[in-house]
């Protein structure tokens, strides 16, 4: 099956159920004789794509925004922020300049990204993203929501409102790292920082950044290129594990055990990978590699890929069989 | 036969491929024709078969194996409707706004 047949499949999943079958046919058809009238493939692709989400209303969607967030779920991402004050901050951290000594900019990050919370990030994204489907599937609502909105629009934008939202955290709690580090470290004087201690210059400081840790190749392209696609990998990253917790909420009965899950994956999986040697397999150093000989670009996102592709079949055999769902029965 | 909640530039646009064209005709004869994406035709000829002014039907070509088209073809009723809504449209809008069907967007 080649990309585009299987992008409109996916497509039809989000029509409702006695659609599918007609316009995955029906594009399906219009993709094998897209040439024949001069259209190209992603026209199709994203006219499907776009008349299948559409199903879902936008109305629906503003208010699972404005539903899913809570006062304390507020505070938790406004702690994730100021984070960065425990490492920075004189007596424990980097400000003080007496206790580390740094080569660069790209090593004041590793300081700023290397802390305890990298582990439990996971336990973050699912109460972020999943806590109030947990209760809704707890208190039977979407049994009776079911009645007005179609059980497919309805999960579908729980995890549109899941994903999007730890992204959003993720890459704004790297991006903010980074620009303390790449930004604001030049203008407080570049405090800690002194390569000669490395025996580096501060030109042979940041060819070495290079190779230094997997992801930090993209620092040839520019300092923000690296920032924004690293950040944007994180954000990806949590989207990944925000969708397995939603998947599995939908499908075990127990739900503190389904939102342990993405946790247990995220550390068991990291342990295991430490046990058989191969820690640039572990999904902890695919998200987060400071510290570790760099990889390639391709071995460092291999874990979570993996991931995603388990998890994204994981949500399309859900949505071919939500409907029978006891927990949303 | 209903009467449609909106009547948009591209709904215009897609009735009068409708209209004008030799039927049936499928699918992607009318995204072409009508210089829409796709993303704007289905959902038009969706509301359209909704409110029974179209009516859709698979191709019987035994010749051409695997996935079939979906012709549409304006109803009886739809093509008085259709009339009726780009006249009422070209009145409304002024000509300078309109695009003939077929103009790429």
């Amino acid at each position: 099956m080649i990309a585009s047949e299987f992008a409109v499949g996916v497509a039809a999943l989000a029509l409702p159920s006695h659609q599918r079958a007609r316009y995955r046919e029906q594009w399906n058809a219009d993709l094998r004789d897209a040439d024949e009238v001069g259209l190209t493939k992603g026209q199709i692709v994203r006219g499907a794509t776009s008349f299948a989400f559409g199903s879902l209303t936008r109305a629906l969607l503003r208010t699972e925004l404005r539903a899913s967030f809570s006062w304390v779920q507020l505070v938790v991402i406004a702690a994730l922020m100021l984070m960065y004050v425990y490492v920075v901050f004189p007596g424990d951290g980097l400000l003080g300049g007496q206790k580390t000594v740094l080569r660069d900019h790209l090593d004041v990050f590793s300081e700023l990204m290397n802390t305890p919370f990298v582990q439990l990030s996971p336990v973050l994204i699912v109460f972020l993203s999943c806590n109030r489907y947990a209760r809704e599937l707890g208190r039977r609502f979407i049994s009776s929501t079911r009645t007005r909105v179609r059980i497919e629009s309805y999960v579908l934008a729980k995890l549109i409102i899941g994903c999007a939202t730890v992204f959003t955290v993720f890459f704004t709690w790297v991006l903010l790292a980074f620009a303390v580090a790449f930004a604001l470290w030049p203008v407080l004087g570049n405090p800690s920082i002194d390569p000669h201690g490395y025996h580096l210059t501060p030109v042979t400081a940041v060819t070495d950044s290079f190779s230094r840790v997997t992801f930090s190749q993209l620092l040839s392209h520019g300092d923000w290129t690296y920032g924004l696609l690293y950040a944007a990998w994180v954000g990806f990253s949590a989207s990944v594990y925000a969708a397995l917790g939603l998947v599995l909420l939908t499908w075990i009965p127990m739900r503190p055990l389904a939102m342990a899950v993405p946790f247990l994956v995220f550390f068991g999986e990291t342990v295991a990978a430490q046990i058989f040697g191969l820690p640039y397999a572990a999904l902890d150093r695919s998200m987060f590699p400071f510290g570790m000989q760099q990889q390639s670009i391709l071995v460092g996102v291999a874990p979570t890929a993996v991931l995603a592709l388990v998890v994204g079949g994981m949500w399309l055999l859900t949505f071919r069989r939500l409907v029978t769902a006891e927990s949303l029965a | 036969m209903d009467e449609l909640q909106r009547l948009t530039g591209a709904t215009v646009d897609v009735l009068k491929v409708l209209f004008g064209g030799t039927p049936p005709l499928w699918g992607l004869r009318v995204i072409k024709d009508s210089g829409r994406p796709a993303g704007t035709v289905y959902p038009a000829l969706e509301r359209l078969e909704e409110a029974g002014w179209v009516k859709s039907w698979w191709e019987t070509d035994a010749e051409r194996s695997g996935p079939r088209r979906r012709y549409y073809e304006l109803t009886a009723d739809g093509v008085n409707a259709a009339q009726r809504a780009i006249a009422k449209f070209e009145a409304r809008t002024p000509s300078a706004a309109r695009r003939p069907a077929g103009a790429q967007s």
